[in-house]
């Protein structure tokens, strides 16, 4: 990875820092649909944000899988190789500045940049067996090559690159792990490998990792994980949100995680949360309830529970978009990474 | 003298002209002309005119009847011989054993054998006989002779001869109260011959009809008069029958008559009505042959009488006497399907129009129901599509306007929409029709929220669930389903839409639905008989 922090010598500022954050989950688990909805979501947002792409590729990402959700009422293809995208988020942020005497309040920039690698969920499959300790126990020699040398490199360079975040979007799919309970599977070997990274490179933080983790629950628009959460009563609506749209509130949306494990079949969802207690500082980690896509509006300009459900299968095992997205914690854990890399304390 | 005028007067009897007064048996010679004169004055026949005996014989024919056997004696110059005259076992007069005459020798042996002579000794000349012996002989004779039944009419050709005159009497007592007539023609044979082939009907000619009894249902078989006693050929009638839904071979219309206590069957016919109230038209052609004219359409049915019995039911529960049937059918899931759907229900109608008693007593609605888009926001088509309870042929005409949709959507189909329609309907007025909710579907309906199943929730929010729960609270409209096929998921929805039967499209016979629904009887309920119109 080439970007590294940088301030922008024109304008003045503490604010003008550049982050890297990485995205990481198990295949299907949302990551490219994330991130298409984080252009719609940046257009969406009360705060004035911009997002720029940083290269071509990054560039047509944005404006292609914004299409795919927003006009074709489709999801992104599965992702069949890593793509390096690279954006920067622009906002202003009111800083006080000033001395004793003369206190204002400006405006200053606020940037942060987003590295993204969109790879291909399979990368992120634990290269041992599924036990803890065989993996630790291979972490210390160097990997044997067992799953090709090209898919090998490709996921040397998404740990590469995730061990060198800044900032980490975990996005864990309550409704594959119901169906499948193997969200430990593919978060055990990624950990171990950015562990021995950051061991590597002296990064450990006390016992921890150094990075910021926001863990997402994706899909939080299927009837299952809606439902689920509205039991719960972890429902709350913002005020100020014309439409109306339920959210996790941001207390709950921890509960809702670890509610979410109790269904997993396997209990693996349990284990991915050990893991997060054990290897990330409690306060560096934040859960979110999201969802790419949203909720269903039609004609109504408020949320109804009676019929809020986007996403609908196609008949061709596929699945195909209702309505309009209205992304929801899309943008919201790429601004808190953002503002939490940003404070003096982060580094 | 006295003997010569007494044998004249035998011999005036045989013959009355000049060879009667030369015959040699009289005694003490040719009698002169004046004698001979006086001879044949008194024994002018004491003759009925022709038109009597027919009278006679017409009206004893007229009231036979059963087993009655009206015995014709004829007495003449030859002998005496019997001819009977019965009901035949169709009904019609018959000639039942040939008139056989039995010769005056047979009877009386000592008589002449010269046929001249024992005409005139028959006729009065017996002096030579001993006269007692002679009554006694004759009497045994005739005794054995005749067996006669009864009425008895004793016709005799030889009015005044002594020795039949002396029969005539015998018998009359013998048949008391038998009528006698004496002609003085020859032969009764053509006489009794026209009278026969000119007589009327009987025995009552009958149709066969079932009757049920009300209380327990059970079925019987019964006659019922076409055609009475006295009903000649050319004669017409009239009889108002019900047929209820029979086999492919129709109602059978057999004609029987009673004949010594047992039906005799004279003909079988059969055929096809739709089950209604008919008027049956038969006219009378001859013995046992009656013709049905009305309705239309009979024919000879060749099957055996046992087989006919074989085939009524031992009960008949009483039959739908009107039906509303409301078809929701759903017009999306691939062009295939639906045209498989919508041809069950064009074919279903059909059967139960053809074999609903009286048209307006079957009234269909059909409601096709087509899908709810995706998106409520680009979705302003209707979702229910037909019209509401019309006769067959117009709810024929509805189902083929219906088009098949092309669904963006394959977890539900808006059976709630159509649910809406129907029970707004069907709930406030009063149902006093037996009412049947038919749904044609693939999908199950769309829940009215969303819910975990993830399956869409009805645009206009309507509970299938609900409605249905409403129409069973007020009404008792019973629901059967066809279902494109089954799945574990979907089953118990579909037995609530089903709740009385719930059948799967490839394996559903449109009959057998006809009979889920009421209006067609199944196999055991079918009667090949009619009934009679009043119950
Ligand atoms: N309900 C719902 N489904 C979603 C959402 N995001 C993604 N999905 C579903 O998840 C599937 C996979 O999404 P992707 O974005 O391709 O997931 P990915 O993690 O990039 O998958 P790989 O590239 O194969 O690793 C999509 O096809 C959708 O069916 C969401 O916000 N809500
Ligand atoms: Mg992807």
């Amino acid at each position: 990875m080439v970007t590294s922090d940088k301030t922008f010598p024109d304008r003045p500022g503490p604010k003008r820092v550049m982050r890297r954050i990485g995205l990481w989950g198990a295949p299907g688990s949302g990551k490219t649909s994330f991130l298409a909805a984080l252009n719609v979501a940046v257009a969406q947002s009360r705060q004035d944000w911009a997002l720029v792409g940083v290269n071509d590729d990054s560039v047509a990402f944005l404006t292609e899988s914004t299409s795919t959700l927003t006009d074709q009422r489709r999801f992104p293809k599965a992702t069949e190789s890593m793509d390096e995208l690279s954006w920067v988020m622009m906002s202003e942020s009111e800083v006080r500045t000033g001395g004793r005497w003369r206190k204002e309040i400006v405006k200053v920039p606020l940037q942060f940049h987003v590295d993204l690698l969109d790879a291909p969920g399979d990368n992120f499959k634990s290269v041992a067996k599924s036990d803890d300790d065989a993996v630790t126990l291979k972490d210390l020699g160097f990997d044997e090559d067992e799953s090709g040398e090209e898919s090998q490199s490709d996921t040397e360079r998404l740990i590469d690159s995730l061990a060198v975040c800044d900032g980490i979007v975990y996005l864990y799919d309550p409704v594959r792990e119901k169906e499948k309970g193997d969200a430990y599977k593919y978060f055990q070997g990624t950990l171990a490998q950015i562990a021995r990274r950051a061991l590597q490179d002296r990064r450990f933080d006390g016992n921890r990792l150094p990075h910021h983790l926001a863990v997402c629950i994706t899909k939080f628009d299927e009837p299952r994980v809606y439902e689920t959460a509205n039991r719960r009563g972890y429902l709350t609506v913002d005020v100020d949100d014309d439409h109306m749209f339920p959210r996790v509130h941001e207390d709950s949306a921890e509960e809702l995680f670890e509610d979410l494990c109790k269904v997993s079949p396997t209990g693996s969802a349990a284990l991915v949360r050990k893991s997060i207690k054990r290897y990330f500082h409690d306060s560096r980690v934040r859960y979110f309830a999201s969802s790419s896509v949203g909720f269903y509006l039609g004609k109504s300009v408020r949320f109804r529970a009676a019929d809020y459900q986007n996403v609908v299968p196609d008949g061709n095992g596929g699945h195909k978009i209702r309505g309009a997205i209205h992304p929801i914690n899309v943008l919201e854990p790429l601004l808190w990474l953002g503002q939490q890399l940003t404070g003096p304390a982060t580094h | 003298m006295a003997r010569r005028a007494f044998d004249a007067i035998a011999a005036a009897r045989v013959s009355p002209d000049e060879s009667g007064r030369r015959m040699p048996c009289i005694r003490g010679g040719m009698p002169d002309r004046g004698e001979w004169e006086q001879a044949v004055l008194a024994t002018r026949p004491d003759v009925a005119p022709e038109s009597v005996p027919a009278e006679i014989l017409h009206q004893a024919m007229a009231a036979l009847n059963g087993s009655d056997r009206l015995t014709v004696i004829e007495v003449t110059d030859k002998g005496i011989g019997a001819t009977q005259v019965g009901v035949g076992p169709l009904g019609w007069l018959e000639v039942m054993s040939a008139r056989d005459l039995a010769d005056w020798t047979d009877l009386l042996p000592m008589l002449s054998p010269d046929p001249v002579v024992r005409s005139f000794q028959l006729a009065g000349g017996i002096a030579a006989f001993e006269h007692e012996q002679l009554w006694a002989t004759l009497e045994r004779a005739l005794a054995a002779l005749i067996h006669a039944g009864r009425p008895v009419v004793i016709v005799s050709t030889v009015s005044g001869w002594t020795l039949p005159e002396r029969a005539v009497a015998f018998l009359a007592r013998r048949y008391e109260p038998a009528s006698s007539v004496r002609v003085s023609s020859r032969s009764l044979g053509p006489l009794l011959g026209r009278l026969v082939e000119d007589s009327a009907l009987h025995q009552p000619y009958e149709l066969v009809v079932a009757a049920v009894h009300p209380a327990s249902r059970e079925v019987m078989l019964q006659s019922r008069q076409l055609f009475a006693v006295g009903a000649r050929p050319g004669d017409e009638t009239v009889l108002p029958v019900r047929c209820v839904s029979s086999d492919e071979n129709g109602t059978v219309l057999a004609i029987v008559t009673w004949h010594d206590g047992d039906p005799r069957l004279l003909s079988t016919n059969s055929v096809k009505l739709r089950p209604g109230t008919y008027r049956l038209r038969a006219v009378l052609d001859g013995p046992a042959r009656v013709r049905l004219v009305e309705p239309a359409g009979v024919a000879p049915d060749e099957r055996r009488w046992s087989e006919l019995l074989s085939l009524i039911p031992e009960r008949l529960e009483p039959s739908v006497a009107a039906v509303d049937l409301v078809c929701g059918v759903e017009l999306g899931g691939g062009r295939e399907a639906v045209d498989a759907r919508l041809r069950l229900i064009r074919e279903l109608i059909k059967i139960l129009d053809e074999e609903c008693p009286e048209p307006d007593l079957l009234r269909i609605a059909i409601l096709g129901y087509g899908d709810h888009a995706l998106d409520a926001r680009l979705d302003d088509r209707r979702v229910v599509r037909g019209a509401w309870l019309a006769p067959a042929a117009e709810a024929l005409t509805t189902l083929a306007r219906l088009r098949a949709v092309e669904p963006e959507y394959h977890e539900a189909a808006p059976v709630e929409d159509m649910l809406y329609e129907a029970v707004g309907r069907l709930v406030p007025a009063a149902r006093e029709r037996k009412t049947v909710l038919m749904t044609v579907g693939g999908r199950p309906p769309h829940p009215p929220r969303t819910n975990e199943s993830g399956v869409l929730p009805c645009r206009h929010g309507h509970d299938w669930d609900k409605l249905l729960r409403m129409l069973e609270r007020n009404t008792d409209v019973s629901c059967i389903a066809v279902v494109d096929g089954l799945n574990t998921r979907d089953r118990s929805t579909w037995l609530r839409l089903g709740a009385k039967a719930l059948r799967e499209l490839p394996e559903t016979e449109p009959r057998q639905l006809g009979m889920d629904i009421g209006v067609l009887v199944p196999q055991v309920q079918r009667l090949p008989f009619p009934l009679l119109d009043q119950e």
